[in-house]
C-alpha cells in the first residue's frame, strides 16, 4: 500500500538520515574535545567524517564531500596527537559541520545548484580546516575558556560561516589557532585505512537501530494490540469446557449413585441373578467410560488453559515490545543543546554550563521530536534572561560561570523534565505589578495569588517580562507556545524560582502517546476516555449537591468553589441527552480545567482506569473537536479518547445560549429562532473585539456565533451552516489567513463569504488577505462608522428574521 | 479413443465381454430428474455467446436489495459496536468501527440511497454483517452496515436489465437491476458510491 522500506526512500532520503546521525555525533565530539576529552573521543569522529564523505559522493554532494574530507584529515592528525584542537579550531570545524548538516537538508534537485552556490563558502572553510593542521602556533590555548570576547558573533550563529573567518584563514595564518608545540606537520594526508576499517554506522554502536516507517509502526501496534484482545477471547473458550467438565463430574457421580444402590439391593441375596450381574457389569464398564472422559477433559482443559495462558503471556510481550521500540533515549532530542548554550553564552559574554542528567532515559519517539522546539525555547530563555553576566555573579557570591541543568526521569508513570537555572530568578513582586498593569487581574486579587499562581502568567500569549525585546528569546515566541506544544503531547507545566537563586521549569510528560492512562465513562451509551492526566477530579454526588443561579446550575466541591456543571453529552453536542440523567440518585461527575476555567461534566457511569494504546482517529474524519485519539477496549468497543483542552473551549462557546434544568422538566437549549435569521460566525482570539462584533450584529437581527481562535472556529463551521465568516488575523493555532485558506480548499464550504477585520491596515496586509479569497477586508476602525454591517448587508443582505 | 490396441487380438473374446459391461454402465438408467437437470443447463444461452458472469455481493438495507461489485470488497465482518464521533453526526456518518485492529469510519448507505430504515424487515435473524470496502482513492477502508448478507453470486451480464426511469432522472445511485430468488436487486455504481460515501460529513 504504501511505502514502508528502506528501499522506497530515495538516495537524497537515506543521505540525510545520515548525515543527521553523524552531524549529531560530530557536533557531540568537537565539543567533548574541546573540554579536553581524551584522544580516544577522536575516533568516532573520524569514523563520521569518513562516513560523510562517501556519502555524499554518491548523492553528488561535491561541496559536503570536500568539507568532510578536510575534517577527516584534520580528526586524524588529532587522533594521532599531531594536533591539539583548541577553542577556535573547534569553532571552525563546527561551521564545517553546520556546512554538512545544511547539505542534508538540499532537496535533490537542487544538488548542483548548491554546489556551485556554496563554492565559495566550501573553499573558505576548508582552507580554514586545514590552516588548522599546518598552521603556525599563535597565542596560548588552554582549550577550556577564557578568551574573552574572541568570539565573532557570526560563528556563534549557525549555519553561516563568517566571511572573516574564511578570509582570516586564507590571509593570515595566525588566525586560526593551533597548539602551540604541534610540529608543523608535513602535509598531512591520512591514509584512509584506518577510518575505512572501523566505519560501521553510528547506529552498530549504538546497540542496532534501525529506522522503520511511522505509519508501519503503528500498525504494528494496532496488531499486537489486536492480537492481545483476540487472544484473551480464549479464556471464555476454558471456562465453556470447564463448564462441561464440571456436569462431566455430576454424570460420574449419577453413575456411581446408581452402582451403590444395585449394590445394596444385591447385598440382601446369597445369590445373584445373572441377569442382575450382567447389569452391574454394564453399569460399571458406564462409570469407567465416564471416568475416562473426564480424565481426558481434564487434559485438554488443562492443555488449553496452558496454552491461552502462554498465549496471552506472549501477546503482551509483543504489544509492550512493541510500545517499548518506540521509545529512544532522551540523549537522542538533545544533541543540539550542548552546542546552542556554548554559542550563545559566546555571544552573549556569559559562562554557562550545561548539564544534562538522565540522558539515557527513554521517551516516546513522537514526544521526543516535539519537545526540541520548547526546550530549546526555555534553555535559550534560561541564557538571555536567567543567567547573570560574570561580574554580577560574582558580585552576587555565586561562581562566575552559570549552570543550566535539563534533567529527566520517569516518576510514577509519567516523564519529568526539568530545565533549571542558578541565575537570577523570577521576581514575584515585578510580576505582581506587571499583572495588574496588564490589567489581567485587579490589584486585590493579585495581592492573594501564590507565587505559583502568579507564575501561570508567564504562559499567556504576549506577556513578557523583559522590558525590551531580545534578539534571541523575545522573537514574539512566548512561553505560551511552549506551554502549548507540551499540552498538546499530554504533558503539564509547572514553575519554582527562588529570588536570587534560579528558576525551574517542571515538565511532566507522559512516557509515550501510544499508550495514555484514562478513565473510562460512559456517556450517552458509549465509551469515552479522559486521561488521568487532564483530570482535576472525579465525584460521585446526589441530586441534592447540585445549586442553581441565574437557571444555570453548579456544584460545591470541597474547595467551596462553584463549579458549573452540564451533562457530557451536551458538552460533547451528542444533543439530546432528554435530561434524564439528573434525575438518578448518584452522579459521577468529572471536573476539568483549562487556563482557570473548570467545568463539571455529568456522565452516566465510571467504567474504571485503562491504559490504552491510542491511535490518531481517521484522517477523513478531520480534525474532530474535543477529541483526541481513539482506542478499542476488550469487548471491541471502540473508545473515544477526549481532548481536555478543546472541550474545555468547546464547553465555554456551547455555554453561551445553553440552559438546562435540573430534574426531569426537560430543557431549552436556547429558544429556536421562529423564522431562520442569517447565521454570521465571528472569530476574534480578543474578548473584547469578538463581542462588540456580535452586539454590532445582534442588534441587526443576524443570529451571531462565536469563536476564540481560528482553529475553534473553523470547529465550528465543519459542524454548523453559517451564511458569512467574521475573522481576525492574528490569532493562535489558527490564524485567519489560514481560516480562509481551509475555507477556500474545503468543498462544502468554498462559497461561503468571509471579512477579515484586522488592526493590520498596510496594502500588502489587505493584499494577502484577499489573496487568500476574503471577500472583504476591514479595519478594527470600521466600527466607528457603519463600514463593518454596511459590508454585511453588501455580502448576505439583511438579517432576515421577520 | 484412438486406434491404440495394447492388448493382442487373442484376447478379443474378453474384449468383448468388457465393452458390454461398459455398455451396461454407459446406458443404466439416469437417476431422477438428473436428465431435466442438464437440459434446463445446456438450454441456457451459451456463455461465449451470451457474455460475461460477474461476482457480486448481494445484501439488504432496510427493505431493499442490493449488489455490490467484489472487486471493492475487503471483508465481511460480524457486527459489532459502532462509536458515534461527538460533532460528526446528522451525516453519512454512522460512526467509527474496530476492523482488524483499524477503526475505520462506519457510513449509512441507506441514508445515502434515501432508504426508510425502518420499512424493512428488521435484522435479518442474525444475518446483519458489517461490509468493508476499499475506498477509491486509496484512503483507507470504509465500513457500512447491511441488514442481511445473502454472500457472493455469479450473475449473468445478460440477466441484467436497466433502472427505472423515475430513478435515472434523480441522479441514480445504482446502474443496473437483476432478478434473484423472486427479489430484483439494485447494482450498485460501485465508484459513485464509495466516493459520496467517502464525503463523510455531508
Amino acid at each position: 500500500m504504501s511505502d514502508d522500506d528502506l528501499g522506497d526512500f530515495s538516495l537524497m532520503e537515506l543521505y540525510r538520515q545520515e548525515a543527521e546521525g553523524y552531524v549529531g555525533v560530530l557536533s557531540e565530539g568537537l565539543l567533548a574535545l574541546e573540554r579536553g576529552a581524551s584522544s580516544g573521543t577522536v575516533e568516532p569522529l573520524m569514523r563520521a567524517a569518513h562516513s560523510i564523505k562517501g556519502a555524499a559522493r554518491i548523492v553528488g554532494l561535491g561541496a559536503a564531500e570536500r568539507v568532510a574530507h578536510a575534517l577527516e584529515d584534520a580528526l586524524v592528525a588529532a587522533g594521532r596527537g599531531e594536533v591539539t584542537l583548541g577553542k577556535r579550531a573547534v569553532d571552525t570545524m563546527l561551521a564545517g559541520v553546520d556546512l554538512l548538516s545544511e547539505s542534508a537538508q538540499i532537496a535533490e534537485a537542487d544538488v548542483e545548484e548548491w554546489n556551485r552556490g556554496s563554492s565559495d563558502r566550501v573553499e573558505a572553510l576548508v582552507g580554514a580546516i586545514r590552516a588548522i593542521l599546518d598552521g603556525p602556533p599563535t597565542g596560548s590555548e588552554t582549550g577550556t575558556d577564557s578568551e574573552p570576547e574572541s568570539a565573532d558573533p557570526s560563528s556563534a550563529e549557525p549555519g553561516t560561516v563568517s566571511p572573516e573567518l574564511g578570509e582570516g584563514a586564507g590571509a593570515s595564518p595566525s588566525e586560526p589557532a593551533a597548539e602551540p608545540e604541534s610540529p608543523p606537520p608535513a602535509p598531512v594526508k591520512p591514509t584512509e585505512e584506518p577510518a575505512r576499517e572501523a566505519a560501521p554506522a553510528p547506529s552498530a554502536s549504538a546497540g542496532g537501530v534501525v529506522r522503520v516507517a511511522a505509519e508501519s509502526l503503528s500498525r504494528l501496534l494496532g496488531l499486537a494490540g489486536e492480537s492481545l484482545v483476540e487472544v484473551r477471547q480464549l479464556r471464555p473458550l476454558v471456562d465453556a469446557l470447564l463448564e462441561v467438565r464440571a456436569q462431566q463430574v455430576r454424570l460420574g457421580e449419577e453413575i456411581r449413585a446408581i452402582e451403590r444402590r444395585e449394590a445394596e439391593t444385591a447385598d440382601g441375596r446369597t445369590a445373584e441373578s445373572a441377569e442382575a450381574l450382567t447389569r452391574r457389569e454394564a453399569i460399571a464398564h458406564a462409570r469407567d467410560g465416564a471416568d475416562r472422559c473426564l480424565a481426558g477433559l481434564d487434559r485438554a482443559v488443562e492443555a488449553l488453559e496452558a496454552f491461552a495462558r502462554r498465549n496471552e503471556e506472549l501477546a503482551e510481550r509483543l504489544h509492550f515490545e512493541v510500545i517499548g521500540s518506540r521509545m529512544r533515549p532522551l540523549s537522542e532530542g538533545v544533541r543540539g543543546f550542548p552546542r546552542l548554550v556554548r554559542d550563545v553564552a559566546h555571544q552573549l559574554g556569559k559562562r554557562v554550563r550545561f548539564e544534562v542528567v538522565g540522558e539515557r532515559t527513554g521517551v516516546d519517539r513522537d514526544i521526543l521530536d516535539r519537545l526540541e522546539a520548547p526546550l530549546n525555547h526555555l534553555i535559550r530563555n534560561a541564557l538571555d534572561h536567567a543567567i547573570e553576566p560574570p561580574e554580577e555573579r560574582l558580585a552576587a557570591g555565586k561562581p562566575a560561570e552559570g549552570t543550566i541543568r535539563l534533567e529527566a526521569r520517569h516518576h510514577a508513570g509519567m516523564l519529568q523534565l526539568t530545565v533549571s537555572d542558578d541565575g537570577r530568578g523570577i521576581d514575584p513582586e515585578r510580576l505582581r505589578a506587571k499583572v495588574v498593569e496588564r490589567g489581567l487581574a485587579a490589584p486585590a486579587m493579585a495581592e492573594r495569588l501564590s507565587d505559583g499562581e502568579l507564575f501561570e502568567f508567564l504562559f499567556l500569549p504576549g506577556f513578557s517580562t523583559k522590558g525590551e525585546v531580545t534578539e534571541l528569546s523575545g522573537r514574539g515566541v512566548g512561553l505560551d507556545v511552549v506551554q502549548s506544544t507540551v499540552q498538546s503531547v499530554g504533558g503539564q507545566m509547572q514553575t519554582t524560582s527562588t529570588l536570587g537563586a534560579g528558576t525551574q521549569f517542571h515538565i511532566r510528560l507522559p512516557i509515550t502517546l501510544s499508550v495514555v492512562r484514562a478513565l473510562l465513562v460512559r456517556i450517552d451509551g458509549e465509551p469515552y476516555a479522559f486521561p488521568l492526566s487532564r483530570l482535576d477530579r472525579v465525584a460521585v454526588v446526589g441530586p441534592e449537591s447540585f445549586e442553581e443561579l441565574e437557571g444555570r446550575p453548579f456544584l460545591r466541591l470541597d474547595d467551596d468553589q462553584p463549579i458549573g456543571v452540564l451533562p457530557a453529552a451536551e458538552a460533547l453536542g451528542l444533543g439530546n441527552a432528554g435530561g434524564g440523567p439528573l434525575c438518578r440518585d448518584r452522579l459521577p461527575v468529572l471536573v476539568i480545567a483549562d487556563r482557570g476555567q473548570r467545568f463539571g461534566l455529568i456522565v452516566d457511569e465510571l467504567m474504571g482506569e485503562r491504559d490504552l494504546d491510542v491511535r490518531p482517529l481517521d484522517p477523513r474524519l478531520g480534525k474532530v473537536p474535543d477529541l483526541s485519539g481513539a482506542s478499542v477496549l476488550d469487548d471491541s468497543w471502540p473508545v473515544l479518547i477526549v481532548d481536555v483542552e478543546d472541550l474545555v473551549r468547546s464547553v465555554d462557546a456551547r455555554l453561551h445560549g445553553f440552559r438546562f434544568r435540573l430534574g426531569a422538566s426537560g430543557k431549552t437549549a436556547g429558544e429556536a429562532p421562529a423564522a431562520k435569521a442569517k447565521r454570521v460566525l465571528v472569530v476574534d482570539d480578543s474578548i473584547t473585539v469578538r463581542e462588540l462584533e456580535r452586539q454590532l450584529l445582534a442588534n441587526r437581527g443576524y443570529d451571531v456565533d462565536t469563536a476564540v481562535d481560528g482553529l475553534d472556529g473553523w470547529n465550528a463551521l465543519r459542524q454548523g451552516r453559517y451564511d458569512l465568516v467574521v475573522t481576525d488575523v492574528d490569532m493562535p493555532r489558527l490564524d485567519g489567513i489560514g481560516l480562509v485558506r481551509r475555507i477556500r480548499e474545503d468543498d462544502r464550504l468554498r462559497g461561503l463569504p468571509v471579512v477579515i477585520v484586522s488592526y493590520k491596515d498596510r496594502p500588502e496586509d489587505r493584499m494577502r488577505g484577499l489573496e487568500a479569497g476574503a471577500d472583504g477586508y476591514l479595519t478594527k476602525s470600521s466600527f466607528h462608522d457603519d463600514l463593518f454591517i454596511s459590508t454585511v448587508v453588501d455580502l448576505i443582505g439583511e438579517a432576515g428574521r421577520p | 479413443m484412438s486406434a491404440r490396441d495394447p492388448h493382442p487380438p487373442a484376447d478379443s473374446g474378453d474384449d468383448g465381454r468388457l465393452a458390454e459391461q461398459a455398455r451396461l454402465l454407459f446406458d443404466r438408467p439416469a437417476p431422477e430428474g438428473y436428465l431435466d437437470d442438464w437440459v434446463e443447463v445446456l438450454s441456457r444461452p451459451d456463455r461465449e455467446a451470451g457474455g460475461e458472469s460477474r461476482p457480486l455481493l448481494i445484501f439488504r438495507v432496510g427493505p431493499e436489495w442490493l449488489a455490490l461489485s467484489t472487486s471493492s470488497l475487503v471483508v465481511v465482518a460480524e457486527p459489532r459496536p459502532v462509536h458515534r464521533v461527538p460533532h460528526r453526526s446528522g451525516g453519512l456518518l454512522r460512526g467509527i468501527v474496530d476492523i482488524r485492529g483499524r477503526l475505520i469510519p462506519c457510513v449509512e448507505l441507506g441514508s445515502l440511497l434515501s432508504i426508510d430504515p425502518s420499512a424493512g424487515p428488521g435484522d435479518g435473524e442474525g444475518r446483519a454483517r458489517i461490509v468493508v470496502v476499499e475506498s477509491v482513492r486509496g484512503a483507507g477502508w470504509i465500513a457500512f452496515e447491511a441488514d442481511e448478507v445473502a454472500g457472493v453470486h455469479l450473475i449473468d451480464d445478460d440477466l441484467m436489465r436497466g433502472i427505472p426511469a423515475t430513478l435515472e432522472r434523480t441522479g441514480p445511485h445504482c446502474r443496473a437491476t437483476f432478478r434473484w430468488r423472486d427479489r430484483t436487486v439494485g447494482v450498485l455504481d460501485d465508484r459513485r458510491v464509495l466516493l459520496e460515501l467517502e464525503r463523510l460529513d455531508q
